[in-house]
């Protein structure tokens, strides 16, 4: 095993480390593709990973199993998230939700639009994922957006773009928990400039592609396209979100008074309120489904993910990428604004939007660090999500498409040209005046 | 009564435990070799989290 290399030459191991890891990810990435094998990504950024520091002469072992560990936490709430997302869908009260929003509002499009997207918003903001959004309140989003009369190309855009906005919304906030933690920074203090950044930009999406073809449904549409749901009464449904949202704040309300059980137990309470608010199901299956498929694919990535960032730190690839981004934002700051408004959504539809924090964001947010760090990674934390609607890996788009039922995948991409273009012009607007921000949104 | 760190680490084991059988159950039911190769990286992590944090 060789010793850090010091002088000209970490430059040259750290390189070189760099472009195996870039190369041995696109050989897996053809190899996938020439075989036609749907090798996940976690999978090939591991090997990657792993070959980047062997061939610089570290055994990358510990590393790549030491490194996971610091996101058991951030996957315990992502898959807490998801059960109590899933239990809440099994039991009808999801159903009952969207029934009372479509009878009691459809004369109102304006409130109509704003609780789906607040429907939209709701799982992203407790999972940190878009397409946990997608699979559980998506289906009945699109549900009500096409009785009221949206085109499914609209239907899949709103989808899209405000499922990737909302998983962006505090609480959870995966890209900027990657970048804090990489710059050994608390994640604490985001919560409202979060929100500052959020809700305008999820508000103008869901009214640019919504209100010109809203049509308020009469009574008889609503009742052929979802059905009265089964209730026990009508404020049952509603009772496990207000547990977990009633747990959360007590335990900010109250601290040192009300025991402090984290979020994801919280959740679990959710779920486990569930089994009494509506239709009998079995906790268990539901449980498995609800961590099946992409959630466990998400899983899986957080976990490389930390694996990447150690591997990169022990062979000095990240550092490199710091003063790569340093030296470019030394030179031309507007340079390094663009290259972050370009590079962060592409790059991050190869290595989707958690790999472009790790890989870009935290270079990016170490260049800047004299910036307010909150507001700065916030900031990143927008640009890293739009990756979602990126091809080739584009999650968030694909899932939006399939559940809007829509085939081709550019006429919806089309349409989220502008809500995302204006995103990130505002992201990219707060990243330049992120102190100012700063003094008015944070309170660190 | 235990401190409240305690049972709150009692319950997060009794979680990862759950989470564990969940994707343990899950794999082998999965066809997939990819899908059951990549739920190694999610095991290896939690189960270190079971076995060696109390």
């Amino acid at each position: 095993m060789l010793a850090h290399s010091h002088g000209d030459s970490m430059y040259w191991t750290a390189g070189v480390s760099l472009i195996t890891l870039a190369v041995v990810y696109g050989v897996i990435w053809a190899l996938g593709k020439k075989f036609k094998q749907n090798i996940p990504l976690a999978l090939n950024l591991f090997v990657a990973s792993g070959a980047s520091a062997l061939v610089v002469g570290f055994n990358p072992f510990r590393h790549l199993f030491e490194g996971p560990v610091w996101y058991i936490y951030i996957n315990l709430v992502i898959l807490t998230g998801m059960i109590f997302l899933t239990c809440l869908k099994a039991a009808g009260n999801l159903d009952c939700i969207a029934y009372d929003i479509l009878t009691h509002f459809r004369t109102r499009p304006s409130i109509v639009l704003v609780l789906v997207m607040l429907l939209l918003f709701f799982p992203g903001m407790v999972t940190g994922v878009g397409t946990a959004a997608i699979l559980s309140t998506g289906m009945i989003s699109a549900l009500i957006l096409r009785v009221c009369g949206i085109p499914n190309v609209n239907i899949a855009a709103i989808l899209a773009v405000v499922t990737t906005i909302g998983s962006a919304a505090p609480p959870v906030n995966l890209p900027a928990i990657i970048i804090a933690s990489g710059i050994n920074m608390p994640y604490e203090g985001f919560t409202t400039i979060l929100l500052v950044l959020t809700i305008p930009t999820g508000l103008f999406a869901m009214f640019w592609l919504g209100w010109k073809d809203f049509k308020i449904p009469s009574l008889a549409d609503i009742e052929a396209a979802l059905p009265s749901p089964e209730r026990k009464n009508a404020f049952l449904p509603y009772v496990p979100l207000l547990v977990v949202v009633g747990i959360m704040i007590a335990i900010r309300a109250f601290p040192g008074e009300f025991p402090d059980i984290v979020t994801p137990m919280v959740f679990m309470v959710g779920s486990i309120v569930t089994l009494f608010t509506g239709k009998k199901y079995n906790y268990v299956d539901t449980c498995r489904t609800a961590i099946s498929g992409g959630v466990l694919s998400t899983v899986a990535l957080l976990f490389v993910i930390g694996a990447v960032v150690q591997v990169t730190t022990l062979t000095g690839a990240k550092g490199l990428l710091v003063l790569g981004a340093m030296v470019i934002g030394a030179t031309a700051p507007a340079l390094m604004y663009g290259a972050m408004a370009i590079s962060l959504p592409l790059l991050g539809g190869v290595l989707t939007q958690l790999g472009t924090a790790v890989i870009l964001g935290i270079p990016f947010e170490l260049a800047m660090i004299s910036k307010n760090q909150i507001a700065f990674v916030a900031g990143l934390s927008i640009l890293c999500y739009f990756s979602q609607l990126v091809p080739p890996s584009a999650l968030g788009g694909y899932f939006a498409r399939d559940i809007a039922g829509e085939k081709e995948y550019m006429p919806m991409l089309k349409k989220c040209a502008v809500p995302s273009i204006v995103t990130i012009l505002f992201a990219v607007f707060e990243l330049v005046y992120a102190d100012q921000f700063a003094a008015l949104f944070v309170k660190f | 009564m235990p401190p409240l760190y305690m049972v709150v680490m009692g319950l997060y084991t009794i979680l990862t435990a759950f989470i564990v059988y969940l994707i343990v159950s899950l794999v082998l039911r999965s066809r997939n070799v990819w899908e059951q190769v990549m739920a190694i990286l999610v095991l290896v992590p939690f189960a270190m989290r079971l076995l060696f944090i109390k």
